[in-house]
Order: C-alpha cells, then sequence, then structure tokens
C-alpha cells in the first residue's frame, strides 16, 4: 500500500462543489488549514481516500490568495462537521470569516489575547520572504547577465586578437542593483540596527568599488599590463598605492595604506552625501 | 465473570519489593549518556559561538571578547543540539541534572588569558608569517618586473 | 421531563489531564447537548517556526504534547525531509519507528491508568503507570531522556541503539508483555470494569465515518484506518499489518483496542529489530526548503491519525507548519458520543477518546 500527497489549485467558489463531490465519493475530510500568503491567506482543504488500486490519496485543494478582509469562505461542515473545530481556529487566529458553521463560536473557541494572533507576518518572517525574493531576484539578474555574457562571446570570434584585447581588460561593469540585491540577501535576518550600519557600510563600499572601477577603466590601458581576469581590476588602484609604499618598513606601510583606504572612504561618503 | 482479577499482582505486590526509592536517601542511577546539563572545557573550546547560534532557546551566550561562555541551566532545554554542533567537542551532555535553586542562576566558564610565553610565542608566530609573506611579495614584484 | 439545565464542565475538573471546557445542557440526569470549548492553553507553536530554523523546530515539535512528544518529532522531520527530497537510511527509519512504537505503548498505558482513574479503580491505576515506568527507562537508556527525546534530526536520527542493546530491549518488552497480560486481563475481564463501560458512548462505524473519525476512537468503531498501513518509513517493511478492529462503538471496545494495541506495538518493535539493516543512521541535512513548496504527510500517533503540513519559502526558516492532532479531527465525534449519555458516563467517554488539548491547541 502506498500513499501519495497532492497538491491542486482551485477557485473558492468551487469549494462547497468540490466538497460535495468528495463526501459523495466517499472521501475523508482530513483537514483545513490556512497560512498567510504574500497577499491574503491561502485555504488549504485536504482530503483522503483510498483508490482502486490500493494507493492512499491525500488530495490537497489549495484556494490561493484569499482576502479575509472583503471575503468570506463558505463553510463545509455541512458536508463535514469534523471540519468545525478548523473552521473556527481559521475565523479566531487568521481572521476569516466563514458562512454557515454548523457549530459556530463567533470568535470564542480559542481564548487569544488578540483577534487573529496568526494573521500577524512576523519580521521574521517579512525578512524570511524578501530575502527569498532577493535570491531569485539576483538569481535572475546573474542568469541574465550570463546570458548576455554568453551572447558577447557568440559575437566576439569575430574580432581580431588584438582589438579583442582592452575588451576583454575592461572590469565587468558592476551592477549596484544585482550587487545590492545579493547583499541584502545575506544580511537579512539579522537584526535590524545591524543589518542598517551594514547596509550604509556597504553602500560606501559599492560606490567606492564603482569609482575605483571607472578609474581603473581610464587607466588600465596605458600604466598597468591588462589584469587576466576583471576581478583583479577592483584592486588597480589598490596596487598602484602598494607600489609606491613595497620600499616602506612594513609598519608604516600599514598606516599608509589605512590612510589610503580611509581616504577613498571618506570620498565616496562625501559624494554620496551631495 | 469472577472478580479480583489482580489477585496475584496485588499478592505480589504485598510481600515484594516497592518499586519506589526513597528518594532523597536514595537516589536512582544515572544511565550513562542521560542528557543532564551541558558543560563546556573551556581549554578546547575556542569561543567560536556556533552553539550560541544553534541553541533553539538562547541559552548560550558566548562573549569573544571578555572571553567568557555563558549556559542559563534554566532556559537550557537540554536537546544537545550544541554538543553535536561543536566544531571543537569541547562541550559536552554530563549525566547530572541541574540542582534545584532558590533564584536562577547562570553558569559562566572563563577562558584563561594566556601566559606570557604564550602570548611571546603567538607574537612571534605572527613576526614570522608577516616576513614571510614579505618575502613572498618581495619575490612576486620582482617576477613582476621582470615580466615587465 | 425535566427542565434544561447547563452544567460547566472543566477545565479543570479532577478527572481531566487537560483544560477541556464542556458546557453540557441536562435534562434530569441525561446529557442533551455538549458544546465543547478549547482554547485555554493556545500557545503559538505554528508561528515559532517563523523564528526557529528548520533544525531547531524539531525540539519545539517535540514540546507540543508530552506524551506524544516523540511522534511529533518524528511527523515533522519526515514532513521537512519530504519537502526537501532528503533520503533516510533504512536503519534511522526503523529506530525512527521503534522509538515511536514504544511511545505509543507508554502512552497507551498512560491512558489505561487515566481510565482507570477514571471509573474509579485506582489500583489498576498505579500498575498501568509502573508498567509505563519501564518503558520510560527505556527511552532514558537509549536517549538521555525520559520524555522529551530529542534524537530525530531533519535526515536521521542522533543516536544508534547497538544491535545487543536492541535484543535486551525486546527481552525487557517481553517481561513487560505477562505483566502487562495480567493488567489486560483485569481491564477485559473484570466485571467492574465492564459494567461501568459496556454500551457507554456508543458510535456506529456509519457514524463515526461520517464525521471523519481517526485513530484507536474510529478503530473501535469498526472503521479500518490506520496510518500505518500506508507503510511510510520504517512501517513498509512490516511483513503483515493488520489495524487492531472491535464493532462494538462503545467506551469498552475502545479499551478493548488501546489494550491490544500495546501488545501490536511489542510485535512490531520485534520484527523490526529481528531485520534491522546497517546502513547507518542519517546525517543532518544541510539543504534548505525551496521557496513555495508544500508537502503534506500523515502520521499515526498513539491518539489517531496526525497530519502534517509545510511550505518552504527558500530560507533556512519554514513559511508556514501546520500539525493537524488527532484530537481536533475527534472533537465532532466526541460531541456526538456524548449526546444522550447519562451526566456520570461523561468522564468516562471523554477519557475513552483520549483528548489531547495541547496537542490541539499548539
Amino acid at each position: 500500500m502506498a500513499f501519495q500527497s497532492t497538491f491542486t489549485p482551485i477557485e473558492l467558489g468551487d469549494l462547497l462543489n468540490l466538497t460535495r463531490a468528495k463526501h459523495d465519493a466517499g472521501y475523508r475530510f482530513a483537514q483545513m488549514l490556512c497560512a498567510m500568503a504574500n497577499e491574503g491567506v491561502d485555504l488549504v482543504y485536504s482530503f483522503m481516500k483510498q483508490d482502486d488500486e490500493g494507493t492512499w490519496q491525500l488530495e490537497n485543494y489549495v484556494i490561493a490568495g484569499f482576502d479575509p478582509q472583503a471575503q468570506t469562505v463558505p463553510s463545509v461542515t455541512g458536508y463535514f462537521l469534523s471540519a468545525f473545530p478548523f473552521e473556527n481556529e481559521a475565523h479566531d487566529l487568521f481572521g476569516v470569516k466563514v458562512e454557515g458553521n454548523k457549530i459556530d463560536f463567533a470568535g470564542r473557541f480559542y481564548q487569544v489575547a488578540m483577534d487573529a494572533p496568526m494573521a500577524v507576518i512576523s519580521p521574521e518572517q517579512k525578512a524570511a520572504r524578501e530575502k527569498a525574493a532577493r535570491i531569485a531576484a539576483a538569481k535572475a539578474a546573474k542568469e541574465a547577465k550570463a546570458k548576455a555574457a554568453a551572447g558577447e562571446a557568440a559575437g566576439e570570434p569575430a574580432k581580431s586578437e588584438g582589438t579583442s584585447k582592452p575588451a576583454a581588460a575592461a572590469p565587468a561593469p558592476i551592477d549596484p542593483e544585482a550587487e545590492r540585491a545579493a547583499f541584502e540577501a545575506k544580511i537579512a535576518g539579522l537584526d535590524p540596527e545591524k543589518a542598517e550600519r551594514m547596509r550604509a557600510a556597504f553602500e560606501v563600499k559599492l560606490k567606492k568599488r564603482m569609482e575605483e572601477a571607472a578609474q581603473a577603466n581610464a587607466t588600465t590601458a596605458e600604466v598597468t599590463p591588462a589584469p587576466a581576469a576583471p576581478a583583479d581590476d577592483i584592486e588597480a588602484k589598490r596596487a598602484q598605492m602598494e607600489e609606491r609604499i613595497k620600499d616602506m618598513d612594513p609598519e608604516k606601510a600599514a598606516k599608509v595604506r589605512a590612510a589610503f583606504e580611509a581616504k577613498v572612504a571618506r570620498d565616496a561618503a562625501q559624494k554620496g552625501g551631495e | 465473570m469472577g472478580s479480583f482479577k489482580l489477585g496475584k499482582m496485588t499478592l505480589r505486590s504485598l510481600f515484594g519489593k516497592p518499586e519506589t526509592v526513597l528518594y532523597p536517601v536514595q537516589t536512582r542511577p544515572m544511565p550513562e549518556g542521560l542528557k543532564g546539563h551541558v558543560s563546556n572545557n573551556i581549554e578546547e573550546c575556542i569561543l567560536c559561538g556556533i552553539c550560541q547560534k544553534r541553541c533553539p532557546t538562547e541559552a548560550i551566550a558566548v562573549d569573544k571578547k571578555s572571553g567568557t561562555w555563558t549556559v542559563d541551566g534554566f532556559r537550557c532545554i537540554q536537546c544537545g543540539a550544541c554538543v553535536r554542533e561543536c566544531p571543537k567537542h569541547s562541550l559536552t551532555m554530563e549525566p547530572t541534572y541541574t540542582a534545584p535553586a532558590l533564584t536562577k542562576q547562570t553558569h559562566t566558564e572563563i577562558k584563561p588569558q594566556p601566559s606570557e610565553e604564550e602570548l611571546a610565542a603567538k607574537a612571534a608566530e605572527r613576526e614570522a608569517r608577516i616576513a614571510a609573506a614579505k618575502a613572498a611579495k618581495a619575490a612576486r614584484e620582482a617576477a613582476k618586473e621582470q615580466e615587465g | 421531563m425535566g427542565k434544561a439545565t447547563v452544567i460547566p464542565f472543566g477545565p479543570q475538573h479532577p478527572v481531566l489531564p487537560e483544560p477541556l471546557h464542556l458546557d453540557l445542557v441536562v435534562e434530569d440526569e441525561r446529557v442533551i447537548e455538549v458544546i465543547p470549548q478549547i482554547g485555554f492553553i493556545h500557545r503559538g507553536l505554528e508561528k515559532l517556526v517563523e523564528k526557529r530554523d528548520i533544525h531547531q523546530f524539531i525540539y519545539v515539535a517535540e514540546r507540543i504534547c508530552g506524551i506524544c512528544s516523540f511522534g511529533h518529532s518524528m511527523g515533522y522531520a519526515e514532513t521537512v525531509e519530504d519537502l526537501m527530497g532528503v533520503e533516510v537510511p533504512k536503519r534511522a527509519q526503523y529506530l525512527r519507528v521503534i522509538w515511536h512504537e514504544l511511545s505509543r505503548m507508554h502512552s497507551h498505558l498512560l491512558w489505561m491508568g487515566l481510565g482507570a482513574d477514571a471509573f474509579g479503580f485506582e489500583a489498576l491505576f498505579m500498575h498501568c503507570w509502573r508498567l509505563r515506568e519501564r518503558i520510560l527507562d527505556i527511552f532514558e537508556a537509549t536517549t538521555g531522556g525520559r520524555v522529551i527525546l530529542s534524537v530525530v534530526n531533519i535526515g536521521g536520527v542522533n543516536r544508534d541503539i547497538e544491535d545487543s542493546e536492541l535484543y535486551a530491549i525486546v527481552d525487557k518488552l517481553e517481561g513487560i508483555r505477562g505483566e502487562y497480560r495480567e493488567i489486560c486481563n483485569a481491564f477485559v475481564n473484570d466485571y467492574s470494569v465492564a459494567s461501568r463501560l459496556v454500551g457507554v458512548g456508543y458510535l456506529s462505524q456509519e457514524e463515526a465515518e461520517a464525521l471523519c473519525m481517526v485513530g484507536p476512537f474510529a478503530r473501535a468503531s469498526n472503521v479500518a484506518y490506520d496510518c500505518r498501513m500506508l507503510g511510510r518509513g520504517g512501517y513498509g517493511d512490516l511483513e503483515n499489518f493488520q489495524p487492531i478492529l472491535s464493532d462494538e462503538g462503545d467506551c469498552y471496545a475502545r479499551v478493548k483496542v488501546r489494550a491490544a494495541e500495546v501488545e501490536q506495538s511489542i510485535d512490531i518493535i520485534k520484527e523490526l529489530v529481528s531485520k534491522i539493516p546497517h546502513d547507518g543512521i542519517g546525517e543532518k541535512s544541510k539543504l534548505t526548503p525551496p521557496d513555495g513548496a508544500m508537502a503534506s504527510n500523515v502520521l499515526e500517533q498513539p491518539r489517531g491519525e496526525c497530519y502534517y503540513f509545510a511550505r518552504g519559502n527558500g530560507t533556512k526558516n519554514l513559511d508556514r507548519m501546520r500539525m493537524r492532532t488527532p484530537t481536533s479531527q475527534n472533537l465532532a465525534g466526541m460531541v456526538k458520543a456524548l449526546e444522550g449519555c447519562e451526566l456520570a458516563d461523561v468522564p468516562n467517554i471523554i477519557l475513552t477518546i483520549d483528548p489531547c488539548i495541547s496537542c490541539c491547541e499548539r
């Protein structure tokens, strides 16, 4: 004997017809649940029966994006009385209005201190969802970039070796949006204060990097040999500075390096402030 | 039909040894591997804070700066997640329960400050590392110049 | 025909182990209507899934209920494994089933004790709980905890049981079986027990099916449904599993079904121990549930079928975790069984349903 669970989306209007059909076909009502979606509430109704091959089918029907403010859901207690605890629960914990519940407690089934406590989207859940969205966005951006790069690469071979070199040497353009999305994904889940601080630091750094990239773009051609990989370009300016300080004693060199970093950051911050 | 179905058992209980022990005087033996309380071998602990992150009840607090590792025995649920996650295996689950107390208290382990010699050894090691890095860099630069 | 009176019953009542409130509408001594009310111990554990990551939530899931704690952690872990597509080694599955069956035994023994207490058989209560203590000792020796075991992880189990120890457990259980039969003898053959329970709280098979009841409560009304039949996890390798049924449908039948299930659990453990493989106990999974993925799962708890639902959101936390526990499914059946009974039988009927209100509210 096997077990199989399926999820099928349905419309709110079809719920009662479906329930009647399941009731007549001898299904057992397994449960009803609510889950907060990005918009509204998702309602899941589950029915279970053993089919002719002996497989136990757990069929879940999902009504997505139910709006608890504007809509009401018809009660299924007319067909399955055992749904009454779940419908009362949906009302008390999620604020879902149920119409025609056979045993209706009118909001007094659960003795909770506030209305619809489960309908509150906690900061953690919000952060998690945003993170998920950002990861998806970053992934999409990355894929788009990869596609563009692939297209470029496909077009490239036609050109001669000499002309293609500067193009390869130019640092890959820093896409601030994609970077930001990736960063946001990283800090989601941290406490807001810390996240705020980190975000500020990140913005400064991003600015600096973009400037450096622009400068490096301008200078790569004449001053430094073309780096092999675009990633090295960010370091171009730093490399110049390193060149200058390489004969100093390490302590002093460290100081100069720190001052350099601070200056770059300050400049970037000033520009950011303007 | 009939009654006194528990007769045999009742008679046995009447003359047998009691099932219970006289608690404060006698205690039951603690089996090996009982989840009693968490203890930390602070010598091996590197204060990485993974236990703090994994703890489902936020009972563990690790402060790297002051070198302390604190467990709140009254928050701890003895799940053993920290013990399994510890990268240095410095945490262990001891088979004795936390003693009852009148007030809630925490248990803190302080990482001993390294002695003079250890500090000196560490400093020397750092020096050596810097020197090595410098040498490597010089070699790299030289190679670059040659290339140029 | 007397005047209808409303008698509030619970949430604190000597017979109730957990806070359930009933408004009993009685005429003379006869109950004509029952309105159940719960919600005194709602703890918002389902909401906590947003703050605790998938591995930490195991310890929360265990604390839903003190009696079926292992079942909840197992059901939760199986659902999340489904969600992420994690393969669990056979040995870990077997060990889970062994612990789960042990917890079924201790739950049923606990319940039998409470039942005996409810119909006024104090000595039987003591003996049931004395026997239950032996099973808790097995838990203590194998997992390090007596009630909250914290031994499941997503991807396997945390501790292995040595083969020699497994055989020792089977020996111990055989010892328990002997003593258990003596106790059962009192439950099943004693006329005082029978006179208190036979014919009380009758539910026919049609009613039980219409009310979608689950667990021993339904099986006592001849509904042949037990999630162990589905062959999930280690249950799939059982030679021949048949749910224990009774067609009498009254409180006495429910006692008999549970009494037989304890022995069935011993047989299941014995069978699994005899064919346990050696393919490791699994490792904690490093995956995260994918965004928007949903999984649902059922598991037979001591009180009946428990439904689990999980939805991921691409992070290490779940978006929604839902446990529909057997008691909330059986509330409708309980209301039905109570209608028309004598007031003095109310405690017995409630207890033979074995309500677990903490499970019900989470």
